[in-house]
């Protein structure tokens, strides 16, 4: 019955339809002809029996008169019936007394004996009918008959009923040919309409609702599911696009690989970074453009996640025309609805710039982009490791420092494009100077150093300052200007003078230094002594800070400024004294400079500023503080710069509740030339607060004429190494005439500081130099002094003059 | 129940002896056994007139001398149409007037004509022996081949108002009707 299901749905129904019809008429037929028979029988056997009662009635004569001629005429009577095949009539004692047979063939005797009344239906039909008469049994009649008749009839039903059979076979198959058409055609529509479906492709075909059966309800849902896979198909259209449109616009490579390791997806972005164009490339093709360094990694990589499904991330590179286009490979396993793996899903993305940056900032990082050559960090590293090298070796290392002489003053005239050709001429000299195996390095603005390694004596390293002094002294030329650039040199050995790397590189600072000391464009061997000047630098910064601390060993001191042709006294200058505890008195040129360094400046600077002020509020409460007079207080660099100086100022203003036209405040040229746009800002500021500025030590600096003319200022100092020379040195009384005209022609007043013989006064005056201070007018003074100074009749000593 | 077994016995000797044809048989049943046994069962087969029926017996009658050797008179104690059989040897015509049944043994002895007129008169079946009987009796017993056989004259029964059953005129070997 395996075939059954595969028949056609036709077949079948037209099969049920005509197999059913038939089977019905077939049993029905058979149900009829069986009761057919037995009615027919009985029928038959009824008729006969009435038959054979006529007979026996009428055989009764012939029996009780023993007439058997008669009897047997009386049973031919029954050959009437032509299916009787021989009757009998016995008498009464059982004996055959008169028989008949009415066929030729197969005649059998009369039974022996009969039965009484009694009916018997086999192959044939038996009747025994009793005779009687009168009441009285006289005899029994038997008679057979055939059944063949039957059969006969049988037969013939049997035709017609096949003829019934076709019959109804033949209106059955139409009837189901209909059927079929009424049934088949609808669900045929919908399997078209599937079928063209499947064919185009196209989801927006719905099939025919043409009976509102069971088909009907089909169609419907048929069409409602194509609604749904239309609505789907759209919504997974529109999320591929989605996807293809991100793959497109994605500066990430995309790709996907199947379990055969072919590459079934790509984007553009992928064919651009890989240079793969060709569409069915594999996996392998792919990983053997891997550069070989990488690519052994990589393999590991993707077998894991063959094999344990393991996501990865690697850096890769491709070699391409001896650039390498750098890469980030990512990928991962594509589960599919089920959760089986189906293919492999990721991403590469192009990160050579990133990798060049990288590699940039390496470079940076450890070189100076200027010059070239190595930087701080690096030369650190450099050092501690000939550091290293020579005590694991028992050699000597130097180290060099380097400091331009000029770098300020050329960067500031000729601009700082100049500035850096200077230090990369410098750089590429120094490099010339030294061996290949040395490093040159530059470590800071103008600050450079040198690293020789594996030195035997201080004789060689001599020899190596010697000619770098000689190759960076040759002249240079800067935007068409020829310039001289010198260089100061300290130097340091190792493991001599000390063998680490921080201590060396004090070392050499110090050296340095003292070359600068010793008047630049020369070397200084480090030496013992510099360690200790250190030390007494450390020591006087440990004191300050103590001092700052109790405020009772810093003295202020006061120095007059006259007018230099009335010789009135027109103000002072703050200047401080400092006695720390138990220890002489240190001169500001040689604290000033390490509070400065080490910022504990501002709180002095402070500490002056504020008792200055209380010193005027003092004598301008006491009635002597003449009017105009200016107290001048000098401003370090350090403070100039302090973004709380505006607020310091005010506070202590303030708090004193000294006038502010009385105060003036001395800032060095150099201070306000080393950033020239801020210090205007800054001066603005504080001219506006009403302060007086002067310009201290002018002429050491190199003002340029035009920012000199954009400052703010009321005054300007002349240096006293210019008034130090009058008369004996005629540049520098140029130079002072020079100066007081030109402050003249911006409208400033002049104060020459140093004054010390008559002569320099006389100069001054006959180049109108307002005013003067030195101690040929007046040393500086305690506050207690300055009060009988004031009061003094004026300038008697120098009148006297 | 005794009397229906003698019935039985009786059907039973003559069909049996019917049957078998023998000559033995024959010898063991005389004629007038066998025409005296006859002529109750052919009571049977004859219809008479209502009016025969409304009486008591059955009147079973002989006219002539007793040729049957007293069978007759065996008879009686049977019944035709329930109606008990009663004897009786008549004299003359008149006297067997209420007759059912009756025998001529001497019928050369009765003018036809006579009889003829008495039976217009009187529904009695009459019976004889020997073919020349035919005219005088209504059934007639004949010898043929070795066996009694009946001759049935129809006209006369129908002249007395009788008439037989087709049974009984099937075993007739010769019927005369119609003047034939």
């Amino acid at each position: 019955m395996s075939w059954l299901p595969r028949l056609h749905l036709r077949t079948k129904l037209i099969a049920s339809i005509v197999i059913t019809s038939v089977l019905a008429v077939m049993v029905s037929s058979v149900a009829l002809v069986r009761y057919d028979r037995v009615q027919e029988v009985a029928s038959v056997s009824e008729d006969m029996k009435i038959l054979a009662g006529i007979v026996a009635n009428r055989s009764t004569a012939a029996l009780i008169f023993a007439d058997a001629r008669q009897a047997e005429a009386n049973l031919k009577a029954l050959g009437e019936n032509p299916n009787v095949l021989m009757a009998c009539i016995y008498d009464s004692g059982q004996q055959v007394f008169a028989l008949h047979h009415f066929t030729h063939l197969d005649q059998k005797p009369c039974p022996e004996n009969p039965k009484e009344s009694d009916l018997s239906i086999d192959s044939t039909i038996e009747i025994y009918e009793p005779i009687e008469l009168d009441g009285l049994p006289v005899g029994t009649l038997y008679m057979s008959l055939s059944l063949d008749w039957l059969n006969e009839r049988w037969q013939q039903q049997l035709l017609f009923i096949v003829l019934v059979i076709f019959a109804v076979l033949m209106l059955s198959m139409v009837l189901a040919k209909y059927l079929q058409l009424l049934l088949l055609k609808p669900i045929q529509k919908i399997t078209t309409t599937a079928r063209e479906i499947t064919e185009q492709q196209d989801y927006s075909l719905r099939a025919e609702k043409e009976v509102k059966d069971e088909i009907g309800d089909m169609a419907d849902v048929f069409n409602g599911m194509l609604s749904k896979i239309e609505d789907e198909t759209a919504r997974l259209y529109a999320s591929e696009e989605k996807f293809r449109q991100l793959a497109t616009l994605s500066p990430v490579g995309i790709f996907q690989i199947n379990l055969q390791h072919q590459i079934t997806y790509v984007n553009s972005r992928w064919s651009e970074i890989t240079g793969i164009h060709q569409p069915l490339a594999n996996l392998e093709h792919w990983l053997g453009r891997i550069r070989s360094e990488d690519r052994r990694r990589t393999l590991k990589a993707w077998s894991a996640l063959i094999q344990n499904h393991q996501e990865f991330v690697v850096e890769v590179g491709f070699e391409k025309h001896d650039e390498i286009t750098w890469t980030i490979i990512e990928a991962s396993v594509l589960h599919d609805g089920k959760g089986e793996v189906y293919g492999y899903m990721g991403a590469i993305s192009d990160i050579t710039d990133l990798k060049n940056a990288q590699l940039q900032m390496e470079n940076l990082a450890f070189y100076d982009p200027l010059t070239g050559l190595s930087n701080r960090r690096l030369f650190q590293d450099r050092l501690n490791k000939a550091v290293a090298e020579s005590k694991r070796r028992g050699t000597f290392v130097a180290l060099l420092f380097l400091d331009l002489d000029q770098f300020k003053r050329i960067n500031d005239s000729l601009g700082h494009d100049a500035g850096d050709q200077l230090l990369v001429e410098t750089a590429q000299r120094l490099r010339d100077s030294v061996r290949e195996t040395d490093t040159v390095s530059r470590i800071g603005g103008d600050e450079f150093t040198v690293l020789l390694s594996d030195v035997d004596s201080t004789h060689g390293v001599r020899h190596i300052a010697d000619k770098i002094l000689k190759n960076l002294c040759k002249p240079i030329t800067l935007k068409k200007q020829t310039v001289i650039n010198t260089v100061s040199i300290g130097i340091t050995m190792s493991p001599t003078d000390a063998n680490d790397a921080n201590k060396l590189m004090r070392n050499a600072d110090m050296a340095m230094y003292r070359a600068k000391a010793m008047g630049r464009n020369n070397f200084q061997f480090f030496s013992e002594d510099m360690n200790k000047e250190m030390m007494g630098y450390l020591e006087i910064e440990k004191d300050l800070r103590h001092s700052i601390e109790h405020n009772d060993e810093f003295i202020i001191y006061f120095q007059p400024k006259i007018d230099l042709l009335s010789y009135r006294f027109i103000g002072v200058e703050a200047l401080i004294r400092w006695k720390p505890k138990g220890k002489d008195m240190i001169p500001p040129d040689r604290f000033i400079p390490i509070a400065e360094e080490s910022g504990l400046i501002i709180p002095i600077g402070k500490f002056v500023f504020r008792q200055s002020l209380l010193q005027v509020r003092r004598l301008m409460d006491l009635g002597i503080w003449p009017e105009h007079a200016k107290m001048a207080v000098n401003l370090s660099a350090r403070q100039f710069s302090d973004p709380n100086l505006i607020h310091d100022l005010n506070e202590s203003i303030e708090m004193t509740g000294c006038p502010v036209e009385v105060i003036e405040l001395e800032i060095t040229e150099s201070t306000l030339m080393d950033h020239v746009e801020s210090a205007i800002f800054t001066m603005r500021k504080i001219k506006q607060m009403g302060i007086t500025i002067a310009i201290d030590d002018f002429g050491t600096g190199y003002s340029s004429l035009s920012y000199l003319k954009r400052f703010p200022i009321d005054v300007l100092k002349v240096d006293r190494s210019f008034v130090m020379d009058i008369p004996n040195d005629v540049s520098d009384m140029e130079i002072t005439a020079a100066v007081i005209a030109m402050a003249h022609k911006l409208n400033l007043r002049v104060v020459a500081e140093g004054i010390e013989t008559k002569e320099q006064i006389d100069f001054l005056r006959s180049n109108r130099c307002e005013y003067g201070q030195g101690y040929l007018i007046a040393r500086p003074m305690p506050a207690d002094e300055l009060e009988d100074y004031i009061q003094r009749p004026i300038q008697v000593g120098l009148l006297s003059l | 129940m005794a009397k229906g077994w003698r019935h039985i016995w009786l059907v039973f000797v003559v069909t049996g002896w019917l049957a078998g044809g023998s000559s033995s048989a024959f010898s063991e049943l005389n004629t007038n056994q066998i025409k005296s046994a006859y002529l109750f069962q052919i009571s049977k087969f004859v219809f008479w007139p209502e009016e025969r029926k409304q009486f008591d017996h059955f009147n079973l009658c002989l006219l002539g001398p007793d040729t049957y050797q007293g069978n007759l008179q065996k008879m009686v104690g049977r019944t035709v149409f329930n109606k008990p059989v009663k004897f009786r040897a008549v004299n003359s015509l008149d006297d067997a007037q209420q007759c059912h049944l009756l025998v001529l043994s001497s019928a050369q002895r009765i003018k036809t004509s006579e009889l003829t007129a008495w039976l217009k008169q009187h529904p009695v079946l009459t019976v004889a022996d020997g073919a020349q009987s035919i005219d005088k009796a209504m059934v007639v017993f004949v010898l043929e081949e070795q066996r009694v056989r009946l001759h049935i004259n129809i006209d006369l029964a129908r002249l007395a108002g009788l008439s037989f059953a087709a049974n009984l005129l099937e075993v007739a070997s010769k019927i005369k009707k119609g003047g034939q």
